[in-house]
């Protein structure tokens, strides 16, 4: 099964408080007026320029395994690889937010107006990061009752560069997608362009099979965590697609 | 108030104009391009550098200081030019390679260049020679070294064994900062320096600086 998906940018504005906090404003903490009203303009931006697309190309775990072994540079033992064989459907995907608005933050960070930027880049890096979480969410409403899922069932997006995959699995992740998914491009580092994208791999399994302790030998190194959070109820927060945007499924 | 802690006042309300102004005004008032940068510009950011240290103010705050900060300069940069004002010292700043993000490295360089330093900002994805030979060139007494992912700090390492294999460990000092960072990584890797955030990389950098 594969799904390409485009969502109205309204739908994937994030949560202001969320785009503060990634601003460096501590939660609880009112931002000061000219913080908020460089939280809005950031918005106005985002809401003309956004184009937020997305595809989910299903894939046996056992394949998405071997593509996500295909780096040779991951660490002996990764996160993906303690959770892929609980998996019980795979998915890989690809999103981005569109090449307008990452040309529009670049601008105005070289010069034009570096705090818009600054609060526009934070707006996107959360936008961008919810879009894995909504395409796991579309492609969960699609697999429950359909296969091996149950309404216990969660989807969570696990991505290169993080937990021990090292981010030239991106690689073979495009291969094993079609040509230049949704309009991104990996340049000779095996980054993304645009800038806001995201890839990686949607596991959908029992939720104790996302549950792990951070006691990998790179966890040591790993000052954030920030794995804990994931491991998290999902909360309701808006993030949950409206159905706003165009979806359309190839079985 | 005198002309200059009306400057330092503006630059830390983040008034763009308002700074473009006053400085122009010191300017034409006879008062030398060296003393409005410190006196002004400098004592305002420093000011700024201070209270977001202390978590009164943040990010998006200093940001607006700085760009004030910057208006000023493009007033007085054609004088400071001319008059060969010297700087704090000179830094090499870039994200390491296969890594993109650069907001907190931006963060640092702006709080350097506020702080008086001249930053050299070679951006993201930056190989390990790149960081070194921007360095030599330009004669840099500090590399700065970001990272975001725990995949790619590991490239630091990279940076800190090519100072050495040069022998330039006694002239060019590396200092690293990055979310996921730790002091210990630091220490493992043999970088000269770590920096918890980016007001903590200002203190770090002056104290290498001092032992550049």
């Amino acid at each position: 099964m594969r799904g390409t998906v485009r969502f109205a940018a309204r739908e994937v504005v994030p949560d202001p408080g969320v785009v503060l906090l990634r601003a460096g404003i501590p939660a609880g903490i009112e931002p000061s007026a000219r913080t908020r009203r460089l939280l809005d303009a950031a918005e106005r931006h985002f809401l003309a320029l956004a184009e937020p697309r997305g595809i989910v190309a299903e894939l046996p775990p056992a394949a998405c395994a071997e593509a996500v072994r295909a780096s040779g540079r991951d660490e002996p033992e990764t996160v993906l690889g303690r959770v892929l064989p609980l998996a019980e459907a795979t998915a890989l995907f690809a999103a981005t937010l569109g090449e307008p608005l990452c040309a529009q933050i670049r601008s105005l960070t070289a010069g034009e107006d570096l705090p818009l930027g600054f609060m526009l880049d934070a707006l996107a890096s959360e936008a961008a990061d919810g879009l894995g979480w909504r395409l796991g969410a579309l492609w969960r409403e699609r697999l429950v009752g359909a296969g091996p899922t149950s309404a216990a069932t969660r989807v969570l997006p696990y991505s290169p560069g993080y937990c021990g995959w090292h981010v030239r699995g991106q690689e073979a992740l495009f291969r094993a997608l079609p040509p230049d998914p949704v309009g991104i491009v990996l340049n000779a580092s095996c980054l993304m362009s645009p800038l806001k994208s995201v890839s990686g791999v949607l596991v959908a399994a029992a939720p104790e099979a996302h549950r792990f302790q951070p006691d990998f030998p790179f966890c040591a190194a790993c000052a954030t965590h920030e794995c804990r959070a994931r491991m998290l109820p999902w909360p309701d927060d808006g993030r949950t697609p409206s159905g706003e945007g165009e979806v359309s499924w190839i079985s | 108030m005198d002309l200059l802690t009306r400057i330092a006042n503006e630059v830390r309300a983040g008034e763009p104009d308002a700074v473009r102004a006053l400085a122009a005004e010191a300017l034409a008032a006879g008062v030398a391009p060296a003393e409005v940068l410190r006196g002004g510009l400098i004592a305002g950011m420093t000011v700024v550098g201070d209270a977001f240290r202390l978590r009164e103010i943040f990010l998006p705050d200093v940001l607006l200081a700085a760009r004030a900060m910057q208006s000023g300069l493009e007033v007085l940069r054609p004088q400071l030019a001319a008059g060969g004002v010297p700087t704090a010292g000179r830094v090499v700043l870039g994200t390491v390679r296969g890594d993109l993000h650069d907001i907190g490295k931006n963060l640092v360089g702006i709080l350097l260049g506020g702080a008086g330093f001249d930053v050299i900002d070679l951006g993201v994805d930056v190989p390990p020679e790149r960081f070194v030979d921007s360095a030599v060139e330009h004669g840099a007494a500090v590399i700065g070294i970001s990272a975001l992912l725990t995949t790619t700090m590991v490239g630091m390492r990279e940076v800190v064994a090519l100072v050495r294999e040069r022998g330039l460990a006694d002239r060019i000092k590396v200092i690293v900062g990055g979310a996921p960072l730790t002091e210990a990584f630091a220490r493992e890797i043999g970088a000269d320096g770590y920096a918890y955030d980016a007001a903590s990389a200002v203190g770090r950098v002056k104290q290498l600086v001092g032992a550049a």
